[in-house]
């Protein structure tokens, strides 16, 4: 393999799934700066080392695989806190509830929220897209804390099983 | 809902609903890629590294310093014969003197051999003073400021109570490069003779005014030359004289520096301190009172002057004869009745 080809086919290999990557490190526990030095880092490593690119699949396993990799050394270097104990058993779990890239969850997640009613994707609103309170949720909609809790948490489970359907996990 | 899918709604509503999506990160991982091996080290490699090259300039820097700094004068030149005489007598005057017993003839010669050799390289240094340095490299390192020191202070103080005033200005070399190691009790025998650095070094202390009982002496000192201070210093140290407390030779000092100035009263105030520490049993806390009051009585009665710088050494020397006779408690009360009266 020329070098010219082998740069377009590691461009390539970055566009295709450098976001899977990020998102599956967030997922991991890393924060959005170290999501994105652990992404550089998985990259430069196949450019390094290529690897034999085979099917779509196993590429993004490959990846996953050195970019837990990287992020447990920074667990154990730079005493980063993981969001599970087990990372290998949070990534048996993720694959197929994210579709393998998260884009088909995310999809099904976008159609669910219109399932919610006007209440309840409201709610989600402000927590999530204004970061409010829920106590400040519970202000703006005339509910008490507790009842903006029992809102949140049908509206997650409405949603679960909805995206759950949709892709299949 | 398990933690897996808490965390993975989250983290899609944040994305969907916050649009928080995930950064473009190609056109910097490709930038990165296309860098040197040693610039896309991790942050923290890096970090390291310039560490590290910060400790190489530093201790570069530090050794062009220590190269560019100028030389420590050259130390004296002496001849071969020179300096074996330097070093003869420096051997010499090392001879411990506090494990000699003085009244054994040996012990006599040993101390007069270390009183000559010290004598003679005083008298060495003040006809040659580039040869100070040297001595003091070779001799004080050990015998002013190391576990011999006293050797030296008390040979200097044989020398410095000697017949010959011409040591004065030898001694007077050795006070000006080593005041802190002089006895209080010779700076003030040196200032009574008149060696100005003495005087300098007993003004020093006492210019500060505080009670501090290094600053009896000085302080008598100045008030027998008429100086009010010094004067004023020892009425208060006296005043303070705390009957219930142990009596200290430098309260002898105050009194005899005040008795000299005319005030009889102080000398009978310090003689009532040493009557009420014995008639309370305390006759061992007053005891360098009561000896030095009794030592210096037939002056004090005679109206002689008592050498100040005297009070010190023979307190310390000559307190030890009259012991026995001062442990009867009647006849002690009779000798003390008989200094107030």
């Amino acid at each position: 393999m020329s070098e010219a080809s082998r740069k377009a086919e590691f461009e390539s290999l970055v566009r295709d799934h450098q976001v899977a990557l990020f998102r599956y490190l967030r997922y991991l526990g890393a924060d959005e700066g170290l999501a994105t030095e652990m992404v550089q880092e998985t990259f430069l490593a196949v450019w390094r080392k290529p690897f034999e690119v085979r099917g779509p699949g196993e590429t993004r396993a490959y990846l996953r695989t050195v970019a837990r990799n990287h992020f447990l050394m920074a667990v154990r270097r730079r005493r980063v806190r993981p969001a599970f104990a087990d990372l290998d058993e949070a990534d048996r779990a993720y694959r197929p509830r994210s579709g393998d890239d998260a884009e088909s969850y995310l999809e099904a997640l976008r159609v669910c929220l219109g399932e919610l009613t006007d209440r309840a994707r409201e709610a989600l609103g402000m927590v999530y897209r204004d970061g409010r309170s829920r106590e400040e949720v519970g202000e703006a909609l005339g509910l008490a804390v507790e009842g903006v809790k029992t809102l949140l948490r049908r509206a997650r489970e409405t949603l679960r099983d909805c995206v759950s359907k949709k892709v299949g996990a | 809902m398990n933690r897996f899918e808490e965390r993975m709604l989250d983290l899609a509503l944040a994305e969907v609903l916050g649009g928080r999506a995930p950064p473009d990160l190609a056109p910097r991982i490709l930038a990165a890629s296309r860098r040197p091996a040693w610039l896309r080290a991790p942050r923290r490699a890096v970090a390291l590294a310039a560490v590290a090259a910060a400790a190489v300039l530093l201790a570069g820097g530090a050794v062009l310093w220590l190269a560019s700094r100028p030389a420590p004068p050259p130390p004296p030149v002496l001849s071969p014969a020179e300096e074996a005489r330097v070093l003869a007598l420096i051997a010499r005057a090392r001879t411990p003197l506090a494990t000699i017993d003085p009244s054994t003839p040996q012990g006599g010669m040993a101390q007069l051999d270390v009183f000559e050799s010290t004598r003679a390289l005083c008298r060495l240094v003040a006809e040659r003073p580039d040869v100070f340095p040297f001595v003091r490299e070779r001799l004080f390192p050990i015998e002013v400021a190391g576990r011999n020191r006293d050797v030296t202070e008390r040979t200097l103080e044989i020398l410095a109570h000697g017949p010959d005033p011409g040591e004065d200005s030898v001694i007077a070399t050795f006070l000006e490069a080593y005041p802190e190691t002089f006895p209080p009790d010779l700076v003030l025998l040196l200032a009574e003779r008149g060696v100005a650095s003495a005087e300098a070094r007993l003004g020093a202390p006492f210019a500060g005014g505080a009670l501090d009982p290094d600053l009896v002496m000085p302080a008598v000192f100045f008030a027998l030359r008429g100086d009010r201070r010094g004067e004023a210093v020892l009425r208060e140290f006296l005043a303070r004289v705390n009957p219930r407390a142990a009596a200290r030779p430098e309260h002898l000092a105050v009194a005899a520096g005040l008795y000299r100035l005319g005030d009889r009263q102080a000398w009978r105030d310090l003689a009532a301190v040493a009557r009420t520490r014995v008639e309370a049993g305390e006759a061992n806390a007053a005891r360098p009172l009561v000896v030095g009051l009794l030592y210096f009585q037939p002056a004090v009665a005679e109206g002689r002057p008592v050498p100040v710088s005297d009070l010190w050494t023979r307190l310390k020397d000559l307190e030890m004869p009259r012991l026995a006779e001062l442990r009867d408690p009647t006849r002690l009360r009779a000798l003390l009745d008989s200094l107030i009266d």
